[in-house]
């Protein structure tokens, strides 16, 4: 197989060809023989510049150990080149009282029972992904970059390295596959050591979900980034509770003292569904929740999790979907669209960083195209959600585009004709013409020009309250004649509406 | 005419793909680079990541695997193909919308099309109510700002035709 050796001082990079199986010394010393005269066990490896690779037998094969085809690993000849964070348990205090207040800690259980469950994929390799994960986003300024390998093209290899992968046998299959429930089944298999039954593979499950939406997750605490989650192995199976927290590696990065600002999911499960809350830590605000059925998603999260097991690297065939990808990628969307999107959104607002993909980072005339395309009446209802969109949407060319569409009427006009108005005029005539029976019966208030109904306000007509003089004694006072068309109206005092038009003072 | 060459794309976050030369010609970009000769080694898409750039050249690949084909026959089952390709039970927002960064910076004129009728479609449909998350605003107007707005208006057209 063949791996790239990177050292850890000046970065050059060697492409080697090992044999299969090979052990950790014979890498050594093939790497010995290339580079130097220096004896192959002086060599020290890693997958993550910081954990030494081990092999406690030194017949073990590589791939125990986790290495796969196309791995980057980096080697030193100094020997404390990897500061190795001690022991793996002694870390865990830090980060398993930051996992939540009310699940007790059962991490001692889960690193013994990690390595022989996750053949082949020892927690080291999961740290590095995680190290990769904060100092690679901290580079990047667009907070939604996705460091992480999407294993779309690539035929054989989890290769977790960030930066500049090229594919092992030289040619790259661009594969019609979906990479969420790769991207899935890879979090998982990490996470989850041994069987926790449905909650926690959906737990973690949302986890991952955040994951890739570029949040990490940090202790609650002390504010640093937690690289595991240690969740029990027991779970109450009735109702629970239990709370992450996230922030983005920016503001971890940026602040080192404070607690940065997060955002704290809150998970409840009642019977089969548990329902999930966001919402931002410090200002409590813009509550999020998504439900989610566990009969429904965790067999199948399960199903593609034990699928992804049998071959550790990827699916051959990208082509028909044996198991429901189908349920998976709605699982996918809900706790996206419904819980990391607006809160990605929600906690990048706040900080005041680049929105994550969404409607509003649209270039103007991308906006404006898709404006375009929508009917005269949704481009209202978009005009009246903000000042910046009313603004966007009040062009007159586009609404004189849209009233052509909606009543095909003639177009040469003298002068300046505000078409967003006469579009609201022509629209408010043909609703009346329809309502023109009912019209007689109720009396009272009818009028509603077209663009008060977006108003919520109860009283719409407040201000008529003050109108006097000459409004009361000619009723019809003011009232713009309605571009030519019949239009029969009949001005009660309380309905007069000012010639305004949003967006000008034309008078 | 240049037989399938191949042409060698990079995303942003480095993974390298190779497509045949009439398929990174869909887009327009591209398409310039290659012939200002700027093509000898890979060329680097800086706005693309690997997820949604796998996505256009599946899009372009098969709309030039259609055009080779009779060219009339497959109207309907490419348009059925788009449909499914964007579907939007199939596609989370996020990704449509790089989708479309990526399309208007690539200048592949079908996938911006597609993108954004789709986009349209999710407006008009209402698919996302009234408390919108989704448009990062929510659809009721801030009322003070309606009737301030009305009530300089009417104040003004008062003046103007009273005094």
């Amino acid at each position: 197989m063949k791996l790239r050796l990177r050292s850890l001082e000046s970065n050059d990079t060697l492409k080697l060809d090992v044999p299969n199986p090979c052990s950790l010394p014979q890498l050594r010393q093939i790497l010995a023989d290339r580079l130097s005269p220096a004896p192959g066990s002086s060599f020290r490896l890693s997958l993550n510049r910081t954990d030494e690779l081990q092999s406690p037998n030194p017949a073990d094969s590589l791939q125990s150990l986790g290495l796969a085809s196309g791995d980057l690993v980096y080697y030193t000849l100094d020997p404390d080149g990897f500061a190795s964070r001690g022991d793996n348990s002694s870390s865990d205090p830090n980060f398993s009282a930051g996992a939540s207040n009310q699940v007790s800690q059962g991490h001692a259980d889960m690193d013994s029972e990690d390595l022989p469950n996750l053949a082949g994929r020892p927690r080291e390799v999961a740290d590095s992904e995680m190290a990769d994960l904060v100092p690679e986003d901290v580079q990047k300024v667009e907070v939604s970059g996705n460091t992480e390998d999407r294993g779309n093209s690539v035929p054989e290899s989890d290769d977790f390295d960030g930066d500049g992968f090229v594919a092992v046998d030289g040619s790259v299959v661009v594969r019609s596959k979906f990479s969420e429930p790769y991207f899935l089944r890879r979090v998982l298999r990490e996470e989850l050591g041994g069987d926790g039954g449905d909650h926690r593979l959906l737990v973690i499950a949302v986890h991952a979900v955040m994951q890739e939406s570029g949040f990490v997750a940090v202790d609650p605490v002390t504010g640093i980034p937690a690289d595991r989650f240690h969740l029990p192995d027991q779970w109450p199976s009735s109702a629970f509770t239990m709370s992450l927290r996230y922030s983005l590696p920016v503001l971890v990065s940026r602040q080192s003292v404070n607690m940065p600002e997060s955002v704290v999911l809150k998970f409840q499960s009642l019977g089969h569904f548990i329902t999930i809350y966001g919402y931002l830590a410090k200002v409590k605000s813009g509550l999020r929740r998504i439900c989610l059925d566990e009969r429904r998603f965790a067999p199948t999260i399960d199903v593609m999790l034990a699928k992804g097991h049998n071959n550790v690297e990827v699916n051959e065939d990208g082509g028909p979907i044996s198991y429901s990808e189908k349920d998976v990628f709605e699982f996918w969307k809900i706790v996206k669209d419904g819980l990391a999107l607006p809160l990605l959104i929600d906690l990048t607002e706040r900080v005041g960083l680049p929105l994550p993909s969404c409607f509003t980072c649209l270039p103007t005339e991308l906006k404006l195209k898709i404006f375009e395309l929508l009917p005269g009446i949704d481009l209202a209802r978009v005009g009246g959600v903000c000042s910046e969109l009313r603004y966007l949407t009040s062009n007159n060319d586009l609404w004189k585009q849209k009233y052509v569409e909606e009543f095909a009427e003639r177009t040469e006009r003298r002068g300046m004709i505000n078409w967003k108005q006469s579009f609201a005029w022509s629209w408010e005539a043909k609703k009346k013409t329809k309502r023109e029976s009912s019209w007689w019966q109720t009396p009272s208030r009818v009028d509603r020009p077209f663009y008060f109904r977006i108003r919520r306000d109860p009283n719409p007509f407040v201000f008529p309250a003050m109108i006097g003089g000459d409004y009361d004694r000619l009723p019809g006072f003011g009232v713009p004649s309605p571009f030519g068309q019949p239009f029969r109206r009949v001005p009660f005092r309380r309905n007069f509406t000012p010639n305004c038009n949003l967006g000008g003072l034309n008078g | 005419m240049a037989s399938s060459r191949k042409i060698t794309l990079r995303s942003s976050d480095g993974e390298s793909f190779e497509v045949e030369e009439a398929v990174a010609v869909e887009s327009q970009t591209i398409k310039h680079m290659i012939e200002d000769d700027c093509a000898d080694n890979a060329i680097p898409l800086p706005n693309v990541t690997s997820k949604i750039l796998a996505k256009v050249i599946e899009y372009c690949k098969k709309h030039v695997d259609a055009s080779k084909a009779e060219d009339r026959v497959n109207d309907e089952d490419l348009k059925a193909w788009d449909a499914a390709f964007i579907k939007v039970d199939q596609v989370d927002q996020a990704t449509l919308f790089d989708l479309i960064l990526a399309a208007n910076y690539l200048n592949i004129k079908s996938l911006l099309d597609l993108t954004c009728q789709t986009v349209a479609d999710m407006i008009k449909g209402n698919l996302f109510p009234v408390r919108n998350e989704w448009l990062n605003f929510t659809f009721s107007i801030a009322n003070r700002e309606l009737v301030l707005v009305c009530l300089t208006e009417w104040v003004a057209h008062r003046r103007l035709f009273c005094s």
